[in-house]
């Protein structure tokens, strides 16, 4: 999967922005092209790894300020999807070293944009908001790349071969990526569960 | 591979696995509002390199005319600093006449010991900050320095090597000596040191025995430099001589 490799064709008419990423000819590329078709996919996938609710809308700005400078670096042979999802990716981990660098719990925010009233059943929705907290922590716990795979699987439920497709790694890659992610994820749970056994804080 | 299921699907994941997955929210989409806003942001971004290269272009044009200045005036003004403070000199060494140019050398001569010539920094002629100013000038505009200047120079330095030989020959060969001088004397017949020259011959003619056209030499010299260092000196030589 080629990001950042020079494309021999040029950038600015090379394809156009159809769904199944298949370019067509004689279509001018442009960021803010890119932004109406592919604005919600680089939405979700800052989502999937784990960027803050909080950080979401500059995370977005900031995939699309590499966008517009890498454009000419774009590789025609690849999907759209797939390279902006390889930026999201670096966006999402410079986040997530920048949280790191300033102590800040990013996980734990994860889901606290949600509104919901607990007038109505207060006891469940404490419980649900603990499990999403836990849930947020052992994703966090994960790398980048399993964490999506993870996420567009198990909580999306994406087939396989639509994480494929719009990753842009082979299939095989994406049940490896996944067996991997289950594990880590149950290795990551029972962490917390012998962590609160033992009277600290998950 | 295509039969793996989801977790929640098959249940094959612990309760507390399941439970926590039962408790994930999908990612959001992107709301409307966002997407407006995200957009006018990214289209701000492709205005960015026109004004960025007009900017540019501004700043571009500044530094050149701030350059071209600069360089304007290194030239222009070390070359007419340079002319006005060689010029006086040169007006002046051309005006003074020769019976009235102030003595060049005396005291390297009259000083004993001291026989060879250091007149090029008491020359009056030249200015004593001739030397390094010129290199100075050289080294910062190139070409541009006074052509004038130098063969000044050129010519003072040829004038000093001749009378330096002479006077290396005088104790040892007087007539040589004497040719040497004639020789400065066809070169330069009006020449800078001229005096210098004058007072060599007469010490040349006194070491050949020729003490009749040496006084008659003296007594010229003496008309032509009254109250000049040379007095002394030709006081001193022909008193030696007549003593």
């Amino acid at each position: 999967m080629k990001f950042w490799g020079r494309s021999q064709h040029s950038p600015f008419v090379t394809k156009s922005m159809a769904v199944d990423g298949a370019p067509e000819p004689d279509t001018v590329l442009d960021v803010t092209v890119l932004h109406d078709e592919y604005a919600d996919f680089v939405w979700r996938s800052l989502q999937r790894l784990g960027v803050p609710t909080s950080n979401l809308e500059d995370a977005l700005q900031d995939v699309f300020v590499v966008v517009h400078r890498r454009l000419d670096s774009y590789d025609a042979s690849c999907k759209i999807s797939t390279w902006l999802f390889g930026i999201c990716l670096r966006v999402a981990s410079s986040h997530r070293r920048r949280a790191y660098l300033k102590h800040e719990k990013a996980t734990l925010e994860f889901y606290d944009a949600v509104d919901e009233q607990p007038r109505a059943d207060p006891e469940g929705f404490a419980l649900r908001r603990e499990a999403e907290r836990r849930l947020e922590m052992t994703l966090a716990s994960m790398s980048l790349e399993k964490r999506a795979v993870f996420v567009m699987f198990e909580i999306e439920g994406l087939p396989a071969h639509a994480i494929a497709d719009s990753l842009g790694i082979p299939l095989g890659t994406v049940h490896s990526r996944l067996h991997n992610a289950r594990l880590e994820f149950t290795a990551a749970i029972a962490r917390q569960d012998l962590t609160c056994k033992v009277g600290g804080v998950p | 591979m295509t039969g793996t299921q989801r977790w929640l699907d098959s249940g094959q994941a612990s309760p507390e696995v399941l439970e926590l997955l039962k408790a994930a929210r999908a990612p959001s989409a992107l709301d409307a509002a966002t997407r407006a806003r995200s957009r006018r942001r990214v289209a701000a971004l492709t205005v960015v390199p026109v004004a960025a290269s007009v900017t540019f272009w501004f700043k571009s044009v500044a530094l050149g005319a701030i350059l071209g200045s600069a360089v304007t005036v290194a030239i222009v003004v070390p070359h007419r600093s340079n002319r006005s403070q060689s010029s006086p000199v040169q007006s002046a060494f051309k005006a003074a006449p020769e019976h009235k140019r102030p003595p060049l050398a005396p005291a390297a001569s009259a000083a004993p010991g001291l026989t060879s010539v250091v007149v090029e920094p008491q020359n009056p002629f030249l200015p004593k900050e001739s030397s390094p100013r010129t290199s100075t000038t050289a080294a910062t505009v190139g070409k541009v320095a006074p052509p004038a200047s130098a063969s000044l120079n050129d010519d003072l330095s040829r004038e000093i090597q001749l009378l330096e030989r002479a006077r290396q020959l005088l104790p040892v060969d007087p007539n040589r000596a004497l040719s040497t001088l004639r020789e400065h004397q066809k070169e330069f017949g009006n020449g800078t040191l001229v005096l210098e020259r004058q007072f060599l011959e007469i010490e040349a003619l006194l070491r050949l025995g020729q003490r009749d056209a040496a006084r008659a030499r003296a007594a010229a010299l003496k008309a032509r430099a009254p109250g000049s260092l040379y007095e002394r000196r030709l006081a001193q030589l022909l008193g030696d001589e007549t003593e």
